[in-house]
C-alpha cells in the first residue's frame, strides 16, 4: 500500500525563551502511516504530541520558529516546502482546544469556511455541508452559534469542518477523548467505513482504540514503539507503565468492589429541584436530588451537551439556577451570599485550564488565594515551593502560557490544593493527560487535611469505575433516576 | 452570557430581504440627520419603534434604550446651556436656562440618539450576521474584508466570554478566610478590574498567531476566487418586496419634506 504520511528522522527545538528549560523533541523519528489506515500516536502529556500534529500541518515551525529537521511528507508532498492553506486539502487538523479554532458565528458557516476559501461552486459547497453534517450527525446543530455548545459538541463539529473539506489525511489531537463514548464510537466507525487516513495523537489508549485502529505507536523516552494490528502483550505492558492504558476489568454498577461510603456520613453538599435555562438556548437543565457526603469520591458521567458542567458550574456558585435550592453543611446563608459562600467553599477545576490561570508566573498564581487570606509572607513561600515540588512545576517564574498543557492541568490542581476547600468538582480534567498524571493530580488533591469530597465529570468509565465510590450519569439536563445500572452498562458496552 | 446579538423570530423584519434591510438601514439614519421639524422627527421614530418591537418585543427594545439613558440625560441637561437664542422658556434670575432654539436642538439630539440606537439594534436582532456579510460580498465587499468582519464578530462575545471565565476564575479563589474588600472600596475594585483585564488581554495577544494557524488550515490565504455557501436572491424574485420598500421611501420623503 501507499503511503499516506510518512515522518523520516524528525527532530525539533523550539527557540530559546527565559525560565523555560527547552529540550529537543522527537530525537530522529521515523514513522509512516499507509493510505486508509487508522494509525494511533500514543505518547504520554508533555512529550510533543500538539507540535508534531502541528509539524505535520505545516504550522510550525511557520509559527513559532524553532529548528527543524527531517522531512515530513503527505501524499508525497514535502509539507514543510509548502504554506499551511495550500496544503488544506491533503492534510487537516482538528486542534486540541476546539475554542482556538472555530471562526465564525454559525454551525453551517464554520463547516462551509474551508470550502468558500478553496473557491468551490455554490452547489458543491451545499452538498459538501449536507453531507459533513450528515456524517456527524449535528443536524441539530446546523443554526447554532458554536459558542453555545459543549466541549464535546465543539470537536463533534471540527470534525464535521474536515469532512467537508476531505483531505487526504486527518489529524486529530485528542480530539475523541471528550467525546461520549456512543458519539466516539459512531465516529470510529464512520472513518473505519470511509477508508480515511485519520492519524489520532492521544494521551491515552481508550479500548475502543484496539477494535478500530490498524496501526499503533507508542512513544515514550524518545523511543518509538511500533504495532500494526491488535497491539500485543508488550506493547499493552508498555503503554501500562507508561501510564497511558488503564487495567481494569469487570467493571459493574454499582461500585460493588469498592469500600462504599456509610450512609451516615456528612453530607457536605446538597442540591434539591435545580432548574435552569439557559439564555437564547433550547437547552434547559432540571435536577431533582443530588448529594455528595463527606469522603466520597463521585464520578458524574453523561453524554455530550447533557448539562454536566452547567450543573457543577450552578454547585460551584458560578450559575444562579432559576429555581431549586443548594445546601452547603453548616451554611445558611441565602441569595447572592449563597453564591459567595459557594464560591468560598467550593473549588471547581474547569476543563480549560487556561480560563483559570490568568496571573504571569507559576508562583503568582499558586500564592493569589493565600495572599487573599492575609497569610505571612514566610508562610505562603514555604507552601507555594511545597505545592511546586508535589505538582512538579519545577520554575516558579515560568509563565503559564509557556507550559505545556499537562503542566498547566498540574498548576491548576496546586492553585487549588493550596486553598484546601471542602468540595473539590473537576470538569474533564483527564482530557490531554495520562491515567497516572490523572490519577496523581486525584490522589494529591484527595490527600488534602481538610475534610473534603470530590466529583469528577469524565466520559471514561474504566477511569471512574477505578476511582469513583459512586457514579451519576446525566442524560438529556436531568440525573438518570431510573434504572441507571442500564444506562451504564450501555455506556461500559460503548467502551470496550 | 452574551454570545450573540440575533433574536431567531417570524416577524416581517425577519423575513426581509437582508440587503433591503441594509438599505433601510443607511435611509433612516440619513433622515436622522436631516433638518426637519421635531414632529416629523419623531413620528419617524416612532415608526421604527412601533416595528422594532412588533419583531422584537417592546422589553428587548427598551434594553438597549436603557443602555444610553446617562448619555441622553447629560444631552437633556447640557444642550440647552449651549444654544440661549430664541424665545425664553425658563429663567432662573438672570440666568437663561432653556430657549425654545435649545429645546428644539435637544429634542432633535435625543431622537437622533434613540432613533439611530433603535435602528441599528433591531437590524442586528433581525438578521443573522452570516446573511449580512453575505449581502455586503453582493454589495461588493471583498472576501477577505468579510472574512475579518466575521471574525470580529466572533470574537467580541469570545472575549467577552473571557472575561467572564477570569471573573469566575477570581472567584474560584476565594476562600472561607478570604478577606473581601467592601463595595466601597474603589481603590480594591479598581485592582481587581485592572488584573481581570489585564488576564483577558492577555488570552486575546495569545490567541492572534493560534487564529492565523487556524484561518490557514481552512484555507484562508489561498489565491483563487472564493465561493459562497449560500447565493442571495435573484432580484427578480424580490420585486414585490422592492416595490413595496421604494413606495415607503417616497411616502416618507413626501412626507417630510413636502
Amino acid at each position: 500500500m501507499k503511503s499516506a504520511l510518512s515522518v523520516s528522522g524528525l527532530s525539533f527545538i523550539y527557540p530559546e525563551y527565559t525560565s523555560i528549560k527547552n529540550r529537543p523533541l522527537y530525537n530522529n523519528l521515523s514513522f509512516d502511516v499507509e493510505e486508509g489506515e487508522i494509525a494511533l500516536f500514543l505518547a504520554p502529556p508533555e512529550s510533543g504530541k500538539t507540535t508534531l500534529s502541528r509539524i505535520i500541518t505545516s504550522l510550525i515551525p511557520r509559527y513559532t520558529g524553532g529548528n527543524l529537521s527531517g522531512i515530513v511528507t503527505v501524499s508525497d508532498t514535502n509539507v514543510q516546502k509548502e504554506k499551511p492553506y495550500n496544503i488544506n486539502d491533503k492534510v487537516g487538523i482538528v486542534f486540541q482546544d476546539p475554542e482556538e479554532q472555530i471562526l465564525t458565528p454559525l454551525v453551517e458557516s464554520e463547516i462551509a469556511f474551508a470550502l468558500e476559501s478553496s473557491g468551490f461552486d455554490n452547489d458543491i459547497i451545499e452538498k459538501r455541508v449536507e453531507s459533513a453534517i450528515d456524517f456527524m450527525e449535528i443536524g441539530n446543530l446546523r443554526e447554532k452559534n458554536p459558542a453555545l455548545l459543549s466541549g464535546g459538541e465543539k470537536r463533534k463539529l471540527l470534525l464535521s469542518c474536515l469532512a467537508a473539506s476531505d483531505p487526504l489525511v486527518w489529524i486529530l489531537d485528542e480530539t475523541l477523548e471528550e467525546i461520549d463514548p456512543e458519539a466516539r464510537k459512531h465516529i470510529l466507525e464512520k472513518l473505519k467505513k470511509s477508508g480515511k487516513t485519520v492519524f489520532i495523537l492521544t494521551s491515552k489508549m481508550l479500548d475502543i482504540y484496539r477494535s478500530f485502529c490498524d496501526r499503533f505507536f507508542l512513544y515514550t523516552d524518545d523511543k518509538l514503539f511500533h504495532e500494526t494490528g491488535n497491539p500485543g502483550e508488550s506493547f499493552m505492558q508498555k503503554a501500562l507503565e507508561t501510564g497511558v492504558f488503564l487495567k481494569h476489568e469487570n467493571i459493574k454498577f454499582p461500585l460493588t468492589d469498592k469500600s462504599s461510603k456509610p450512609e451516615e456520613s456528612e453530607i457536605l453538599l446538597k442540591a434539591e429541584n435545580i432548574s435552569y435555562n439557559y439564555p437564547g438556548s433550547s437547552f434547559s437543565l432540571s435536577v431533582s436530588s443530588f448529594v455528595l457526603r463527606q469522603g466520597e469520591v463521585v464520578a458524574l458521567l453523561g453524554y455530550n451537551g447533557s448539562g454536566k458542567s452547567t450543573f457543577s458550574k450552578i454547585l460551584a456558585g458560578l450559575i444562579k439556577p432559576d429555581s431549586g435550592e443548594i445546601y452547603l453543611s453548616g451554611d445558611t446563608q441565602s441569595g447572592n451570599e449563597k453564591q459567595v459562600t459557594l464560591n468560598r467553599n467550593i473549588a471547581y477545576l474547569f476543563q480549560n485550564p487556561d480560563y483559570q490561570l490568568f496571573l504571569p508566573t507559576v508562583s503568582d498564581e499558586l500564592s493569589f488565594g493565600l495572599k487573599g487570606q492575609k497569610i505571612e509572607k514566610e508562610i505562603i513561600k514555604e507552601r507555594v515551593e511545597a505545592a511546586s515540588d508535589i505538582f512538579r512545576l519545577e520554575n516558579p517564574d515560568t509563565p503559564p502560557a509557556l507550559m505545556s498543557y499537562g503542566a498547566r492541568k498540574r498548576l491548576q490542581a496546586a492553585v487549588y490544593y493550596l486553598l484546601e476547600k471542602r468540595i473539590i468538582l473537576i470538569d474533564e480534567a483527564d482530557s490531554g493527560l495520562s491515567f497516572n498524571d490523572y490519577s496523581s493530580i486525584l490522589e494529591k488533591l484527595n490527600s488534602s487535611s481538610t475534610p473534603h469530597s470530590i466529583m469528577i465529570i469524565t466520559h471514561d468509565v474504566k477511569l471512574s469505575a477505578k476511582i469513583a465510590d459512586r457514579i451519576i450519569i446525566m442524560k438529556e439536563g436531568s440525573i438518570v433516576e431510573k434504572e441507571p445500572e442500564k444506562e451504564f452498562e450501555k455506556l461500559v458496552r460503548l467502551t470496550f | 452570557m452574551f454570545t450573540e446579538t440575533y433574536q431567531k423570530g417570524n416577524s416581517l423584519l425577519h423575513k426581509l430581504d437582508p440587503r433591503l434591510k441594509i438599505i433601510y438601514l443607511l435611509f433612516f439614519s440619513v433622515i436622522f440627520f436631516l433638518p426637519v421639524s421635531v414632529i416629523k422627527y419623531y413620528t419617524v421614530f416612532f415608526l421604527i419603534f412601533i416595528t422594532a418591537v412588533s419583531a422584537s418585543g417592546l422589553g428587548n427594545v427598551l434594553k438597549p434604550v436603557k443602555v444610553i439613558t446617562p448619555l441622553l440625560i447629560l444631552i437633556i441637561l447640557l444642550t440647552p446651556l449651549f444654544h440661549p437664542e430664541g424665545k425664553e422658556l425658563l429663567k432662573i434670575g438672570d440666568f437663561t436656562l432653556l430657549t425654545s432654539s435649545g429645546l428644539s436642538e435637544t429634542l432633535h439630539l435625543t431622537g437622533r440618539f434613540l432613533g439611530i440606537t433603535v435602528l441599528f439594534f433591531i437590524f442586528l436582532r433581525t438578521t443573522r450576521i452570516d446573511d449580512f456579510i453575505r449581502s455586503l460580498r453582493y454589495f461588493g465587499l471583498s472576501h477577505r474584508i468579510s472574512v475579518v468582519i466575521t471574525i470580529t464578530v466572533r470574537y467580541i462575545p469570545y472575549l467577552m466570554s473571557v472575561y467572564t471565565n477570569t471573573v469566575d476564575a477570581h472567584r474560584m479563589r476565594l476562600t472561607a478566610d478570604t478577606i473581601i474588600p467592601g463595595k466601597w472600596n474603589f481603590t480594591s475594585r479598581f485592582k481587581n478590574l485592572l488584573s481581570v483585564l489585564t488576564s483577558v488581554m492577555i488570552q486575546a495577544v495569545k490567541g492572534i498567531p493560534v487564529l492565523a494557524m487556524a484561518l490557514e488550515t481552512r484555507g484562508f490565504g489561498r489565491k483563487n476566487i472564493p465561493g459562497q455557501l449560500k447565493k442571495m436572491k435573484a432580484l427578480k424574485d424580490l420585486s414585490l418586496e422592492i416595490i413595496l420598500s421604494f413606495s415607503l421611501f417616497l411616502g416618507i420623503v413626501y412626507y417630510l419634506f413636502l
